[in-house]
């Protein structure tokens, strides 16, 4: 059922998206395990064209934030009004399925702070009162991660409430020529149809919860994400959250697949994209060129893996 | 069909020593093999079988003697047989070494040390069973070490276990304590003695001392309650060791607090036993390491037999093996129970693969194939990182040895979702051991 979902999904996407069906795989197996995305590439890569589709795809309600250095908080989750009889809260975009906060470091982290207890716990605290945000509620941000002026790096806090963080990167020169083949007149994105639907989506979530996870496998986890935290190169590694973020890509990745069961190579698929961005670099191992992805791939090729011991 | 097996092999034998009794043996333990569908295992059964029927010395069967042999038939057939019912489970090797410790306890000297070593090594070559048709004599150091170590405990135990005192009270008066001998006229000679041709000296006074018996019993019975302890621990050690569920209960330990529960009631019943049993193991043993020149030697014994001393120790011994047996059944059933109800994912209809069809045999079969392949790859100078998943190990594997591409891929194929999703099934069984056959013997 989620195979034939997750198929559906990544054909019509593929109409607008040449290639990067790995990228894809990894954000649809996010969305199946309940949490946000970030799209972190250089411009022009398709980051926010890739979470329109996806949007358009999964028929979910979209509503799409351009962050900006003079964006409120009350600009994203909503604001009061008074009118006549009294105040009127005014639902902010944030009261959608699916948010694109398009080159979210360009807010300043008092406004990307706004958008924490809705990503965490799927709800809005304004005016003292807590108002629900429908379900699904999926957030993908987008961010360049090379144009530092005018920007603001998320905090960790933050950072750490994406589940994944992954990067779409340049196209190989066939892939290239595709694209400028499609979008030779109309943008396809305007064509694009909406092959399922929230309550399909939140059931295919429910569904990939269930996928049986190796108790062996889950200590996998742990140990890998443990081992985050006693390497000299980095001063805060991978919180427990973590660790349920990798169960939940790695179910998602086996329900996307066809499988009912998780494979080690699904955690080892899903461990950069949720563990390289959750670890914090100390200054000196920055200069020396290390990159947590590096630490991440150095981490996988360490830890062992449960198989049969001889 | 071992115990089959080992019934029908005991027969003939006992009649008189040629190796037409241990070629029978072979024969039905190859049938045996053939007929569970285990080919491949077939010869290791087979001289496994011939062996411990060949190194067993000849006993009448119209003896009386024979009736002390009786627990020691018994234990080792159940205990073969245990080994070959846990065969589901996991491997029966450390069930077979557990006859040749019983042998040992019956043989308590150099002969039974050498047959402990020799069916030990046998045990060890079944487990090598795997590279038949690659190198049948491979051992690995590691492998190698294991042995050596078994059987060191195995022989240490064997030599630790309390031989019987029988003492003389020349006065006839007030029994003699164990603990206090006060000065006995004359012993047996056991063990080393024994082998040689010297008749035994058995005492005059047909009298057993009964606290001693009991003692002595009482020291057996716990030895073998210790030897299932030990049994118990090791088996849950290592299932624990394959299943590293985290979650650890007490009733994890059932088997070994089972065991002592055990070990603690046959101690109390040998202690508080009227007559404390017969004396099992003064003629056994005399007459198991004295071979076919001890014959007339067993007849001397005979008039020492009474036929209330036979009862009491087969009253003894049955109990406990069938409480040993049982209680090893009814922790595979729990363990099993409590797998079903614990992994229980609700799985799509058609993502159910083959969960139709649970196979705890098939899961052991696809497993120990796959375990074969990884040692197989090794001894290729190709072996498993620890950190490689087995999808990235096959197709490293198929990178260096491209004929066996589809074999290994088909092979990791089958493995996965028995190792990581609970699913096998009796058909894929076959297609793994095809796999890995097609691996050795590729062309």
């Amino acid at each position: 059922m989620i195979k034939d979902f997750a198929n559906r999904i990544k054909q019509n996407v593929a109409k607008v998206i040449v290639g990067r069906e790995s990228t894809l795989e990894i954000t649809l197996a996010a969305i199946l395990a309940g949490g946000h995305v970030l799209l972190e590439d250089v411009p022009g890569t398709g980051k926010t064209m890739l979470a329109r589709a996806l949007a358009v795809s999964l028929g979910l309600g979209f509503k799409r934030v351009q962050f900006t250095p003079d964006l409120l908080p009350s600009d994203v989750t909503g604001v009061s009004v008074y009118r006549g009889a009294g105040f009127e809260f005014i639902e902010g975009p944030v009261f959608t399925n699916l948010l694109l906060a398009d080159e979210i470091n360009r807010a300043t982290p008092k406004t990307q702070s706004a958008l924490l207890e809705a990503m965490a716990e799927g709800q809005v605290s304004a005016d003292g009162e807590t108002r629900s945000l429908p379900k699904p509620f999926i957030v993908i941000a987008t961010q360049n991660p090379v144009e530092m002026d005018g920007t603001y790096r998320l905090p960790e806090a933050q950072l750490d409430r994406f589940l994944v963080r992954c990067t779409i990167g340049y196209p190989s020169a066939e892939e290239e020529l595709e694209v400028l083949h499609r979008l030779r007149g109309v943008h396809p994105i305007h064509m694009l149809g909406t092959v399922s639907s929230a309550s399909e989506l939140l059931e295919a979530q429910s569904k990939s919860r269930e996928v049986h996870l190796e108790p062996e496998l889950r200590e996998y986890i742990v140990r890998l994400v443990h081992t985050t935290r006693g390497l000299s190169e980095v001063y805060l590694g991978a919180s427990p959250r973590a660790s349920l973020a990798l169960q939940g890509i790695a179910q998602g990745l086996a329900s996307i697949a066809g499988r009912s069961f998780v494979l080690p190579d699904d955690i080892k698929r899903a461990a950069i994209p949720v563990l390289s961005h959750r670890l914090m670099l100390r200054a000196e191992a920055r200069l020396r060129g290390i990159t947590a992805e590096g630490l991440v791939k150095e981490l996988l090729a360490r830890v062992p893996v449960p198989v049969e011991s001889i | 069909m071992s115990l089959l097996c080992l019934v029908f092999a005991a027969i003939p034998w006992a009649e008189s020593v040629s190796l037409i009794p241990a070629l029978a043996a072979a024969l039905f333990a190859w049938l045996a093999r053939v007929a569970k569908g285990s080919r491949q295992y077939a010869p290791f059964s087979s001289v496994y079988a011939a062996a411990i029927v060949f190194l067993l010395p000849p006993f009448d069967l119209s003896s009386a003697l024979f009736n002390r042999l009786e627990p020691f038939f018994i234990t080792l057939a159940l205990s073969y047989l245990l080994g070959m019912a846990l065969d589901g489970i996991q491997d029966s090797t450390p069930w077979a070494w557990l006859a040749p410790l019983l042998l040992l306890i019956f043989m308590p000297n150099v002969l039974g040390l050498i047959a402990t070593f020799g069916l030990a090594l046998l045990a060890a070559l079944e487990k090598q069973q795997r590279y038949i048709g690659l190198n049948p004599y491979h051992l690995e150091s590691q492998t190698l070490l294991k042995l050596a170590l078994v059987a060191l405990m195995i022989a240490a135990l064997g030599f630790l276990l309390p031989k019987p005192q029988v003492f003389h009270d020349p006065t006839g008066g007030a029994p003699i304590s164990a603990a206090q001998p006060a000065q006995p006229k004359e012993q047996p000679k056991l063990g080393l003695e024994a082998t040689s041709n010297q008749p035994i000296k058995i005492p005059d006074t047909k009298r057993l001392e009964s606290s001693s018996n009991a003692l002595f019993q009482a020291a057996n019975a716990l030895l073998f309650g210790v030897v299932i302890v030990l049994a118990a621990f090791l088996f849950n050690a290592k299932l624990e060791k394959r299943k590293k569920t985290g979650q650890n209960s007490l009733w994890d330990f059932m088997p070994i607090i089972g065991g002592m529960i055990l070990a603690i009631a046959v101690l109390a019943l040998a202690l508080n036993a009227p007559n404390g049993g017969s004396n099992p193991n003064v003629s056994t043993s005399s007459s198991l390491s004295g071979g076919s020149s001890e014959s007339g030697q067993a007849e001397q014994l005979q008039p020492e037999e009474t036929a209330e001393q036979k009862p009491t120790q087969t009253s003894l011994w049955i109990p406990i093996i069938l409480t040993a047996i049982g209680l090893f059944f009814a922790y595979l059933i729990w363990r099993s129970a409590r797998k079903q109800f614990l992994i229980t994912p609700e799985l799509e209809p058609e993502n159910k693969l083959f969960s139709n069809i649970p196979s705890q045999h098939a899961t052991n079969r696809i497993r120990i194939a796959y375990q074969t392949f990884l040692e197989y790859a090794q001894t290729q100078g190709i072996p498993r990182h620890n950190a490689e998943t087995p999808l990235e190990f096959a197709v490293r594997y198929s990178q260096i040895n491209s004929s066996t591409q589809v074999a290994s891929l088909t092979l990791t194929n089958l493995y996965e979702p028995v190792r990581y999703g609970n699913q096998a099934a009796e058909t894929h069984a076959v297609a793994a051991e095809q796999a890995l056959e097609n691996i050795i013997h590729k062309p």
